[in-house]
């Protein structure tokens, strides 16, 4: 089977985009998103590496949003675990509902437990949850597992996660039940470099930094986004946004929060509401709604008073 | 794949600059090489290798420098063709051709000593054919004018001065008409003679050649202005000077602690302007083991063996036991001197600071600044411009889970004994012992200079550590509690007392 799947290996091109009013299984409408050819060149090969791809770069620059892209190009499943300060790295794998199975234990004892019930309660398998990255090794197709985040967990996160991702199986202790993946998973870490990643876990991983896009790219993706939108008040916005970054680049320096890709899409979609003479007189101006790009009372003072 | 590509010798240069890599990335390059991936361009490789090979900013401004280094430059990089004297760039290495010419003639050269050296040693001392003979011969009025030399021909060749003046020189021609009064073997002359002339007509030839070679290649530049000439090498950012200062030393501060015990350290100490023994990879390894897990919060983890227990003592289930989870409960207070004795180890004190932060480990203690022994005030910032004063700070410290760290010299730098500098400290570290679980002192002067200084008689007092590898690591495993010291009994036995 690890054969079979290995032979063709799924290739991502980013050049597969969603309908603008296509919805994914929850209902909220899917985003287009363009990658650079680096970014799409780093992905094939995390592909046939077998390796987890480590994304940093500024916050908003798309790093999340990559790993729903590829999995709607190839049409593969995605798992997402979105990483919080308090998470375990068994979490990821797996839960064990131990309280569940104390609870039915004591329904059996009185007999109010169906036979179904009873049958299950027997077997300590039945009391297993199973996390993203435990579903995407039980799969038999590729999966494609998003860490979100991982810099907010523990520092020793990481490295609980090495033999999970190096060779890809896992043992559940409570039932001794070895789990080992059927296809590789593809995986995608982002970190926003609040801490330093261990180095054993680096090694593991390849690595690719998000570049801010360039202004070709971002009005294509205004264009993806929001194919109505009068090309002038793309053009001017984009021209007003990239001079509030620069600026703004001048005074933080490039470690800094500056305004990002997210913040520009949000400032567009707010502005394009209004017909295209009013848009660019408002762009003219004061900079138009501060509160979609400007996210600090010291930034408001600075950036305003121009 | 090609395999003229010095990816070993990059992937080494990177391994000893400090990139933490395996035999395993070496393979996936090439893997990925055989699956088709960088094989593009110049471009297309460097980006292959910066995936697997690189994991921060950092490390990709290494690789860019090493890359640069061995693939040579990229092309387009540098428009300023101005900067650059064309007749500097001569035998660009790019052009095959000239760099062929240029080792034939370097070959021609090398024969045309070999038959020198073979005709000095060969021929019967008073042999009209040897060098010795036919430079004395030259500086008198000949009779015979010598044959055109080849030297002017030679002058834009690429090698400047020696060799047109020896090689043209020995040219057998000037005088056949002389017999030699004794030889032994009279053809072996013809064929000394004939061997030697064959090197200086060669090496004629491939100057030649070789001028028309650059000619052409000159005026293909000219012809193509946007082509830059080779670009100087890229500059050493300060940020890879510092990486890479950090591994020498690292390396220097080994062969240290290995040989300083016979010879005075003095002598190597403080040559250059930093000192750095314990890298910045390897301090965040140490701060990665200050940790002290507790069960502390709010109970949310299933205790499964108490449940049990109390299930089998009650008969029936009436509530699980729960437990705390664990966290780490350090807050690390980081004291560090500055100014005077320790200006030479501000670098050392600014990565300490930095990879204390980085790695999380401050929680609500934080970093403070002091000069020499501190009487009334901490500061926050390294410059001494905001204060605090030490009990404001010492108040907010959590007398359970802090911990304290003091990177000072303690008056060993200068190597002298202050009674004054050690009762302050002694003050200050009397009022600390109240407010924090443990501390340490870390001492960036070696210890065999502590003698007969402040340093040794504060030693006495509160467990004190090299600013090495191994003192880093014994700091934090005291501060963790896993390390006993002989300046920390007092501390130990006050611990026992407290529940």
């Amino acid at each position: 089977m690890f054969e079979t799947v290995t032979e063709k290996l799924p290739v991502y091109t980013g050049t597969k985009q969603p309908d603008p009013d296509e919805r994914d299984a929850n209902g909220r409408s899917r985003l287009p998103y363009l990658p650079n050819p680096e970014l799409v060149e780093a992905v094939n090969l995390a592909i046939y590496l077998e390796r987890p791809l480590l994304l940093k770069g500024e916050p908003g620059c798309g790093k999340t949003q990559l790993a729903p892209a590829v999995a709607y190009e190839l049409g593969l499943p995605l798992e997402a675990w979105y990483v919080k300060s308090t998470s375990r790295a068994r979490d990821g794998l797996y839960t064990y509902d131990a309280v569940g199975r104390l609870r039915d234990a004591q329904l059996a004892a009185s007999g109010r437990l169906s036979a179904e019930q009873l049958l299950a309660s027997e077997n300590p398998a039945s009391y297993i949850r199973w996390g993203p990255l435990g579903r995407a090794f039980l799969r038999e197709r590729r999966t494609i597992v998003l860490i979100d985040e991982i810099d907010k967990a523990d520092i020793d996160f990481p490295n609980d996660l090495l033999l999970e991702l190096d060779e890809r199986r896992f043992v559940v202790e409570e039932t001794g039940q070895e789990v080992q993946a059927i296809a590789p998973p593809i995986v995608f870490i982002t970190s926003n470099d609040e801490k330093d990643l261990p180095d054993a876990f680096l090694r593991r991983c390849l690595f690719h930094y998000v570049e801010f896009p360039k202004r070709d790219r971002l009005i294509e993706i205004i264009h993806a986004l929001f194919p109505a939108t009068p090309a002038a008040i793309v053009d001017q916005a984009i021209t007003r946004f990239e001079a509030l970054r620069e600026e703004m680049r001048k005074d933080k320096g490039e470690a800094g929060k500056k305004v990002s890709t997210s913040e520009l899409i949000d400032w567009v979609r707010v502005l394009r509401r209004y017909p295209e003479d009013e848009a660019l007189a408002k762009l003219n101006s004061k900079l138009p709604y501060p509160g979609v790009l400007l996210k600090s009372w010291e930034d408001h003072i600075r950036y305003l008073k121009k | 794949m090609n395999p003229d590509l010095p990816l070993l010798d990059l992937f080494n240069r990177l391994r000893e600059a400090g990139v933490p890599l395996g035999i395993a990335d070496y393979q996936a390059v090439l893997r990925s090489l055989q699956g088709g991936f960088g094989v593009g361009d110049r471009e297309a490789l460097a980006r292959l290798c910066k995936t697997v090979w690189v994991r921060s900013p950092d490390e990709q401004r290494l690789f860019d420098f090493y890359f640069d280094q061995l693939f040579g430059e990229p092309p387009q990089t540098l428009p300023d063709e101005s900067s650059l004297p064309p007749a500097h760039s001569a035998p660009s290495p790019s052009n095959p051709k000239v760099r062929r010419l240029t080792q034939r003639l370097a070959l021609a050269v090398i024969s045309g000593f070999l038959w020198l050296g073979l005709s000095e040693a060969m021929l019967p001392p008073q042999s009209p054919y040897k060098l010795s003979t036919l430079l004395s011969r030259l500086f008198q009025p000949p009779p015979v004018p010598p044959s055109p030399s080849p030297s002017p021909t030679l002058s834009p060749s690429p090698f400047p001065s020696p060799f047109p003046s020896a090689s043209p020189s020995p040219s057998p021609t000037p005088a056949p008409e002389i017999s030699p009064p004794s030889e032994q073997y009279p053809w072996l002359r013809y064929v000394i003679v004939a061997i030697g002339v064959i090197p200086p007509i060669w090496v004629v030839i491939l100057a030649l050649q070789l001028n028309a070679a650059l000619k052409q290649q000159r005026h293909e530049r000219s012809h193509q202005p946007d082509r830059p000439p080779q670009a100087p090498p890229a500059p050493l950012t300060p940020q890879i000077l510092a990486d890479l200062q950090d591994e020498i030393q690292a390396a220097q501060a080994v062969r240290e602690t290995i040989s300083h015990d016979e010879e005075p350290v003095s002598s190597r100490f403080l040559l250059s302007s930093d000192y750095l023994p314990v890298t910045q990879r390897q301090m965040k390894q140490c701060w990665r083991h200050l940790r002290r897990m507790v069960r502390q919060g709010i109970p949310t983890e299933l205790d499964v063996d108490a449940t049990v227990y109390q299930i089998g003592r009650q008969g029936v289930l009436l509530s699980p036991v729960l437990l705390p989870r664990r966290v780490n409960r350090t807050e690390l207070l980081l004291l560090i001197d500055q100014d005077g004795s320790m200006v030479p180890f501000h670098s050392l004190s600014v990565r300490l600071v930095e990879t204390a932060i980085r790695g999380g480990r401050l929680g609500g203690a934080g970093v403070y600044y002091l000069h020499n022994a501190p009487s009334e005030h901490l500061y926050h910032d390294p410059l001494h411009q905001e204060a605090e004063a030490i009990q404001d700070v010492l108040g907010r410290l959590h007398p359970d889970r802090t911990v304290v760290l003091i990177f000072s010299d303690a008056g060993a730098a200068r190597g002298s004994y202050s009674s004054e500098r050690l009762e302050l400290t002694n003050e200050f570290l009397e009022r600390l012992r109240q407010s924090a679980r443990r501390m340490v002192w870390l001492n960036p002067m070696p210890r065999s200079r502590w003698d007969n200084t402040t340093a040794a008689a504060i030693a006495q007092r509160i467990p004190m550590f090299e600013a090495t590898r191994e003192g880093l690591d014994n700091a934090i495993d005291t501060l963790r509690g896993r390390l006993s010291h002989p300046a920390m009994s007092g501390q130990a036995s006050r611990e026992q007392i407290r529940p």
